[in-house]
C-alpha cells in the first residue's frame, strides 16, 4: 500500500484532474517521521508528504489539523521549516519547527512516528528570489527561525552567500544555529538578556553590521512585529530591499474567510461615475494569500 | 434501485431536490462567507459536486471590512468580525460569476445592504445576469452597524426588505435569518407573507471572547459571530421552530461538521443544508456529508432524500 495516499479516498478521487496542474494547494496525508523536542518548549516535526518538492517555494505554509474532534476546532498554520525531495520523486520530506503555546501544539508534541497527519499545502506566498547576487541578511527572532531556513537551503543551491541573524530573549530562544552554520552561513546572535552573543535587539546588530557591509542585497525577516517594524525601517532607511513574514490568526489558510488580514499600504479601488479607477491608499491583504511574506514597504506598520 | 454512489458521484437520483424552483442534485450548499466566490476552492474541492454555492455577500460598493483581529477560535468554534468585506457588485459580476459558471452546481449570490433601496438595487442588477440560480438576502449578518441586525431583528423591517426585493427579482429569493431574536417565528412568517421563497437559518449568534491577561478584547471589534460545531444544537432547535412556523422551504445551517450533523438537521424538517465553518477545518467537508447522506440514505432503505424530510419521530 502507498504509504502517504490522500487523507480520504473519496478526497483523491474528486481530484486527480486537478493534482496534475502542478502548484497546490494539496489536501493529502502525511506521515510523521519524528517529532523532537529541540530545546525545551520548541519541537521539530519531519513529515513525509506526497506533496510535489517543485510545488514548494521557501516562505510558503502548511495548515495542519489537530484534531477529529470538535476542539481544538481550526488547522494551525506553521511555515515550512525545511525540505527535502524524495529520492523516488513521489514527495517530499517536510520540517515543522514549532513553540509549545497552547492547546493545539500540546497536543501536536505528544504526536510520535508513524502518526497519519491531515496537511493543506503549500499556501500562500512565500519569498521572492529574483534579488541581486551580494550578500543576503537573514533575520530571525525567536521562533521566526521556523520561517527562514528552507530560504537559507534555497540560496545555499543557487550559490547565494547568506549572513544570518538570529535573536530571541535568552538563549533558550535561540533556534538553529548550527542548521545554519551548516549551509556554510555566517551566524550571528543576539539576546535581550545577553546569555548569548551580542547583548540587545537584534535589530540594533542587524543596523551595525549593515553599516561595514559593502554590498548588502536583501533582508529577510520573519519574527515578531516589533523586530519586524525595526528591520522594516533599517531598510528603509537604507534603501536595502526587505521582505518579512508575517503571522496571523487565521481559518482557512486559502484566502476564502479573510480572517488573517493585515492593513496595507496599497492601492485600492475607488468606483466614481460608473468607473473603476485606484487610489492609493489603505486596503486588506489576507496574509495567507498575498501573504505571508510581503516585501516591507508594502505594510502599513502603524496599524500592526 | 440499485446503488450508484461513487459511480456516479453527485448525480444519484435519491439526493436531488428542488427548492423555492432551483434544482439541486444534492442537499448540501457551500454557505455564503466559508467558500469565497469558489475560485479559493477550486483546487481541492470538485465543484461540480456540491448541491450549490452561496458566494461571499455582495454589497453595492467595494467594502474594506473590520480591523483585525477579525477571528478568534473558541471551544468548539470560532468567532469572527469579518465585517462584510466584499469586492462589490462590479466586480463580483465581471470577475467572480463568469469563473463559477463553468461548473454544473447552482450559483446563490448572498447580497446585503444598509437600506432597503440598495437591496433592490443588488437584486435588480443580478436580476439578469447569465449563471445566478438565486438570490440569498442577508438580512441578519451582525456585523455592520448601519445593515444586518436592524432588518433581521425587526418583523417589519424584514417584511420591507424581503417585499423590495422580491419585487426585483425574477429569480428565487432565499431570506437568510438571524439566530440573534427573542422569537424567530415572528421573522420567518413575516418574510414568508413578504415573498420569499424560501427561508435559510442560522447566521452566527453574537458572541465576545477576552484575554484575561491583558484584558483586551480578543477581536478589535469588541463582538462577532459564533459559528462551529458550538452552535449546533442551538441552530437546530431554531431550524425546528421555523418548520412548524412557515410553509416555504427550511435550508438549515449551523455548526454542521459530519453527516450525521446534516441528518439531524433534514430529519427536524430543513429541506437542504448549508455547510460553513467546516469548510475551514476541511475543505473538502461539503463533499464527504454529500457522500455520508446518500450512503444513510442506501443503508436505511431511503429512496429518495424528501422521504427523511421532516421524519423526526416525536414520541
Amino acid at each position: 500500500m502507498n504509504s502517504y495516499e490522500t487523507i480520504k479516498d473519496r478526497s483523491m478521487n474528486s481530484s486527480p484532474s486537478v493534482a496534475k496542474e502542478g502548484g497546490g494547494p494539496y489536501l493529502v496525508c502525511g506521515t510523521l517521521l519524528e517529532n523532537p523536542m529541540v530545546v525545551s518548549s520548541y519541537h521539530k516535526m519531519r513529515i513525509r508528504t506526497p506533496i510535489p518538492y517543485e510545488d514548494i517555494h521557501p516562505g510558503q505554509f502548511v495548515m495542519v489539523r489537530i484534531s477529529e474532534e470538535p476542539f481544538p476546532l481550526l488547522r494551525r498554520p506553521f511555515s515550512i521549516h525545511s525540505l527535502r525531495e524524495l529520492r523516488t520523486k513521489e514527495g517530499s520530506d517536510i520540517e515543522i519547527l514549532y513553540k509549545i503555546v497552547g492547546k493545539g501544539t500540546n497536543l501536536m508534541a505528544s504526536w510520535k512516528r508513524g502518526k497519519r497527519l491531515d496537511i493543506l499545502g503549500p499556501l500562500g506566498k512565500g519569498f521572492s528570489l529574483s534579488i541581486n547576487k551580494g550578500v543576503q541578511v537573514l533575520i530571525a527572532g525567536g521562533i521566526g527561525a521556523a520561517g527562514l531556513f528552507a530560504l537559507g537551503q534555497k540560496m545555499k543551491a543557487l550559490g547565494l552567500q547568506c549572513s544570518v541573524f538570529i535573536g530571541g530573549k535568552t538563549k533558550e530562544h535561540i533556534l538553529c544555529v548550527d542548521e545554519f552554520r551548516g549551509l556554510g552561513a555566517d551566524v550571528h546572535m543576539a539576546t535581550e538578556d545577553g546569555s548569548l552573543g551580542f547583548r540587545g535587539m537584534v535589530s540594533d546588530m542587524v543596523r551595525s553590521f549593515l553599516h561595514g557591509l559593502p554590498d548588502p542585497s536583501g533582508l529577510f525577516a520573519c519574527g515578531p512585529v516589533g523586530m519586524l517594524k525595526s528591520i522594516a525601517e533599517i531598510a528603509k532607511s537604507q534603501s536595502i530591499p526587505c521582505q518579512v513574514s508575517l503571522e496571523s490568526r487565521m481559518a482557512c489558510g486559502l484566502g476564502a474567510c479573510l480572517g488573517c488580514v493585515i492593513r496595507t499600504k496599497g492601492e485600492r479601488p475607488v468606483k466614481s461615475q460608473g468607473e473603476t479607477r485606484h487610489e492609493k491608499g489603505a486596503s486588506y491583504k489576507r496574509v495567507c494569500k498575498e501573504g505571508p511574506v510581503f516585501n516591507s514597504e508594502e505594510i502599513d506598520w502603524r496599524k500592526i | 434501485m440499485t446503488y450508484e454512489g461513487p459511480k456516479s458521484p453527485g448525480h444519484s437520483p435519491r439526493m436531488s431536490i428542488d427548492i423555492a424552483g432551483i434544482k439541486l442534485k444534492n442537499p448540501v450548499m457551500a454557505a455564503s462567507g466559508t467558500f469565497g466566490y469558489g475560485e479559493e476552492f477550486v483546487r481541492i474541492v470538485d465543484l461540480n459536486r456540491l448541491g450549490g454555492i452561496i458566494t461571499k455577500g455582495i454589497s453595492i460598493k467595494p467594502m474594506e471590512g473590520n480591523s483585525p483581529p477579525r477571528i478568534v477560535e473558541t471551544a468548539s468554534g470560532m468567532i469572527n468580525s469579518i465585517g462584510l468585506q466584499n469586492v462589490g457588485l462590479q466586480a463580483f459580476i465581471r470577475d467572480k460569476v463568469p469563473f463559477l459558471r463553468q461548473f454544473k452546481t447552482p450559483v446563490i449570490a448572498s447580497i446585503f445592504g444598509g437600506t432597503a433601496g440598495e437591496f433592490r438595487e443588488l437584486a435588480k442588477r443580478l436580476d439578469d445576469v447569465p449563471g445566478i440560480a438565486g438570490l440569498e438576502v442577508n438580512i441578519s449578518c451582525p456585523n455592520v452597524a448601519k445593515g444586518g441586525v436592524l432588518f433581521g431583528a425587526d418583523p417589519k423591517m424584514a417584511h420591507l426588505v424581503v417585499r423590495t426585493v422580491k419585487r426585483s427579482a425574477h429569480r428565487p429569493i432565499i431570506v437568510k435569518l438571524s439566530p440573534n431574536v427573542t422569537d424567530i417565528t415572528l421573522i420567518a412568517k413575516a418574510v414568508e407573507e413578504a415573498g420569499a421563497d424560501g427561508i435559510s437559518l442560522i447566521n452566527t449568534l453574537m458572541a465576545m471572547a477576552v484575554d484575561p491577561q491583558s484584558r483586551r478584547p480578543l477581536l478589535d471589534n469588541i463582538i462577532g459571530g459564533l459559528s462551529g460545531p458550538a452552535i449546533k444544537p442551538v441552530a437546530l432547535r431554531l431550524v425546528w421552530e421555523a418548520v412548524n412556523a412557515v410553509q416555504i422551504p427550511v435550508i438549515g445551517i449551523g455548526g454542521i461538521m459530519t453527516p450525521e450533523d446534516a441528518l439531524e438537521f433534514i430529519i427536524a424538517g430543513a429541506c437542504a443544508v448549508q455547510v460553513g465553518t467546516a469548510n475551514f477545518v476541511n475543505p473538502n467537508a461539503c463533499v464527504e456529508i454529500i457522500d455520508g447522506i446518500e450512503a444513510y440514505l442506501v443503508k436505511n432503505g431511503f429512496q429518495h432524500i424528501n422521504e427523511l424530510v421532516g421524519s423526526l419521530r416525536i414520541p
